[in-house]
């Protein structure tokens, strides 16, 4: 069951009714489209309930992704790498006024000496950054960290919360994580880190890192699938199937996946992201487990899972949903 | 004016998430408007696997705007 993956990678299979659906949302769109395709069409979403409603979702946010227009470079010239505005127009008004020289030798300047920046979202946040080196950062809700990037490291201290890094590897300028005292040294990679009152979880999607524990222990060398729990005094590893690493990072698109999770477990974990708690009172139903997904900031979802599944009620306080027999 | 630039800036944090060819294509598409042709032209590849990456877009697109539908049970 690793949705995280089938949607999140060029090659991976879809099911066929969005895929099929996406198919006619995307040629009905453009100028080959006849009347013979229409009727195709009608006929397709005549046959089952299942296909209207997977051609209005999609087509449906298509027509929003009308907007995206609103980003094209005003003059001809292509780059698909980034879709961000500024950075490169910035550098050619720079060099039309002659300063480009004086530029480099403040760029200079700048990259050497060490600055500090801090980044943070607000619980229910999520923030993606990218850094000057080209590295992406994505910061899961209620996290904060300091950046600092200068002409030999490239350091992010992580104060509090879980991030998502994709790194640019620099083998002249190491990227180097820093989290209760530990120390995640990049060595070409994507990893997710996350910090908690009793430790830090570092899980290697892609690459290599090298993990220096606190306590001066020996290093660590992580490949994919690797799941690294430290507290202050130990350090465990285990391997874990890739599915099971993306699925950790589904917070990345909204969603929250449970396999065998209490109900607890899964309440203590929609908590980081809403500010309004919700607290399992029922001890028999706080032990039952759940599989599936859910979305990070809907409440009432979660509330009418505990209803439908469990024959919860809800009584709502202030700052807290009480789930209760 | 402030609801359309966040729009946008939601769009585009969607866009990012894409994988990089599937996000090449749309952004070939939606930004450059380029035909299903001309997109093939410039990836390097036949107009059946733009279809396919387009269809892929869409489909990723479509979860991050609306949120994907939830899907729990209980164990049984």
């Amino acid at each position: 069951m690793s949705q995280f993956g089938e949607r999140w990678d060029d090659n991976a299979p879809l099911p066929a009714i969005d895929m099929c659906a996406a198919n006619y949302v995307e040629r009905r769109d453009s100028s080959d489209w006849t009347d013979k395709d229409e009727a195709e069409l009608e006929a397709w979403l005549g046959e089952a309930i299942a296909h209207r409603v997977a051609f209005l979702r999609l087509n449906s946010s298509w027509r929003r992704t009308e907007r995206l227009v609103a980003l094209r470079p005003p003059e001809h010239e292509i780059d698909v790498s980034r879709t961000r505005a500024g950075g490169r127009n910035y550098l050619k008004i720079a060099a039309g006024f002659g300063l480009f020289l004086a530029l480099g030798g403040f760029l200079a300047t700048y990259l050497s000496a060490p600055r500090a920046e801090t980044y943070s979202t607000p619980v229910g946040g999520r923030e993606i950054l990218t850094l000057r080196d080209g590295s992406r950062i994505e910061l899961n809700t209620d996290t904060s960290v300091r950046v600092s990037l200068n002409a030999q490291q490239r350091a992010i201290a992580v104060e509090k919360g879980e991030i998502y890094f994709q790194i640019h590897h620099d083998p002249a300028r190491p990227f180097v994580v820093a989290a209760q005292g530990h120390r995640v040294i990049d060595l070409g990679t994507e990893f997710s880190l996350r910090v908690e009152r009793l430790g830090v979880k570092v899980a290697l999607l892609e690459g290599r890192v090298r993990f220096d524990p606190d306590n001066l222990a020996t290093p660590k060398m992580l490949t994919p699938g690797d799941v690294l729990i430290a507290s202050a005094d130990s350090v465990s590893v285990k391997k874990e199937p890739l599915s099971a690493v993306l699925e950790s990072l589904a917070w990345r698109r909204g969603m929250l996946v449970f396999h065998e999770t209490t109900l607890a477990d899964a309440a203590a974990e929609f908590n980081r992201y809403n500010q309004t708690r919700i607290l399992i009172q029922d001890p028999l139903a706080a032990r039952e487990t759940i599989n599936g997904t859910l979305p990070i900031n809907n409440l009432a979802e979660f509330v009418r899972m505990a209803k439908n599944l469990f024959g919860l009620r809800a009584q709502n306080r202030e700052d807290e949903i009480l789930l209760t027999r | 004016m402030t609801v359309a630039r966040d729009e946008l800036r939601h769009l585009q944090a969607a866009l990012d998430r894409l994988p990089l060819r599937t996000r090449e294509a749309i952004v070939l598409r939606r930004i450059h408007g380029l035909s299903r042709a001309e997109i093939a032209h410039r990836m390097g590849i036949n107009e059946i696997s733009v279809s396919r990456y387009l269809s892929r877009a869409i489909c990723a697109l479509a979860d991050t705007l609306h949120g994907e539908p939830s899907n729990i049970r209980r164990k049984t």
